[in-house]
């Protein structure tokens, strides 16, 4: 499977290593020449450009992609990075990233996010559990989207 | 949202029309851009945040501007403006040409700031090249002053609609524009406007420099 990582910070690259770990084929896209650590995810595809611009996502070839993971830090690229992947490249399941939990509620199908994941939230749910044991709960929740 | 010189000038405008202005901006310190004449009311905040938004009366907004200087912002506020409070009349500033195009197709009318800059730069600079008269908001689409090679004279107009992809706006006569029927015919001396696709216009503009060719 080919995998299209926005954000080679430590997320980034954490699950590039994972993925590459499963024999996945990994692409890690980042606008900043400070993040391309080549040595660090070895094995990896790395491509210097700004996922939220079309010329870069042509040069990724994001339509070849079964994944795109937005891994940045910033919410908004997160949320761009998923419609430009979801609308104009098809890419059938785009998981992405939320920084702050104000925002959460637009990493919908409406951005083309099927899958939102927010650290926040999963650190709160995961302190919840800590004093509460034996009690369910929730760690986030897999959107359910309309297939077109 | 955004209250640097285009959105200082755009409220400040609005204003004077007689409209309600309520203005977003990250930083407080951009709202001295107004002036001390300005009534409406000033936000500080983040333009696609929910809360900041309804501060803002986006309930009650006929219209919403997005014009900061990040394409991001710009695209989040105006969809969420236009998607979860049913603000019909929105559009936004945006820079990066290919990401324009892409957003008016998803139904966000926007302002392609960098396309419109550089034509208006390229007419000045080079005068003798084809005038661009006009051009929507993405670029796309251009309305563009051409010659004709004097084979074209005494032919029905339409034969450029038929040889090129091009569509005829108007043509400029003895200094009159009148707009072609379909007994209109070429003379020596007519300037045609033509309706075209920015890519196309170089191939449309051999065409008629050249003698017809005869499909």
């Amino acid at each position: 499977m080919r995998v299209a990582i926005a954000g080679a910070g430590n997320v980034g690259r954490a699950i590039a290593r994972e993925l590459l770990g499963n024999g996945h084929q990994v692409l890690l896209i980042d606008k900043d020449p400070k993040a391309l650590k080549l040595d660090s995810v070895p094995n990896a595809e790395w491509l210097l450009a700004d996922a939220c611009e079309i010329a870069s996502l042509d040069q990724a070839k994001l339509d070849g992609c079964q994944v795109l993971v937005a891994a940045t830090g910033d919410d908004k690229v997160n949320l761009v990075a998923s419609l430009l992947g979801k609308t104009e490249y098809g890419v059938p399941r785009v998981v992405a990233r939320v920084n702050h939990p104000k925002n959460e509620w637009m990493f919908d199908s409406s951005w083309g996010v099927d899958v939102s994941v927010s650290t926040p939230q999963i650190i709160s749910a995961l302190v919840e559990e800590a004093v509460s044991i034996g009690d369910v709960v929730r760690l986030f929740s897999f959107r359910k989207v309309k297939q077109t | 949202m955004g209250c640097g010189r285009v959105g200082s000038t755009l409220a400040v405008d609005l204003e004077k029309a007689g409209h309600t202005v309520a203005v977003i901006d990250q930083n407080r310190e951009a709202f001295r851009r107004l002036g001390a004449d300005f009534n409406g009311r000033t936000i500080a905040g983040v333009g696609f945040d929910r809360d900041t938004l309804l501060e803002a009366g986006i309930e009650k907004a006929d219209a919403f501007a997005a014009v900061s200087n990040g394409d991001n912002s710009n695209i989040l506020a105006a969809r969420v403006a236009r998607e979860n409070f049913g603000v019909k009349n929105v559009v936004a500033r945006i820079y990066d040409p290919g990401r324009a195009e892409i957003y008016q197709r998803l139904g966000i009318p926007t302002v392609a700031t960098v396309l419109w800059t550089t034509d208006q730069i390229m007419r000045r600079l080079t005068p003798d090249g084809t005038k661009s008269e006009w051009r929507d908001a993405t670029g796309t689409v251009v309305l563009v002053e051409v010659s004709l090679h004097k084979s074209w004279y005494g032919e029905a107009f339409s034969l450029i609609e038929k040889n090129t992809s091009a569509r005829v706006a108007f043509i400029t006569r003895l200094g009159e524009a009148l707009l072609p029927d379909e007994h209109t015919v070429l003379q020596e001396g007519d300037l045609v406007h033509l309706l075209i696709e920015e890519k196309k216009v170089s191939a449309v503009e051999k065409t008629l420099a050249a003698a017809i060719e005869v499909n």
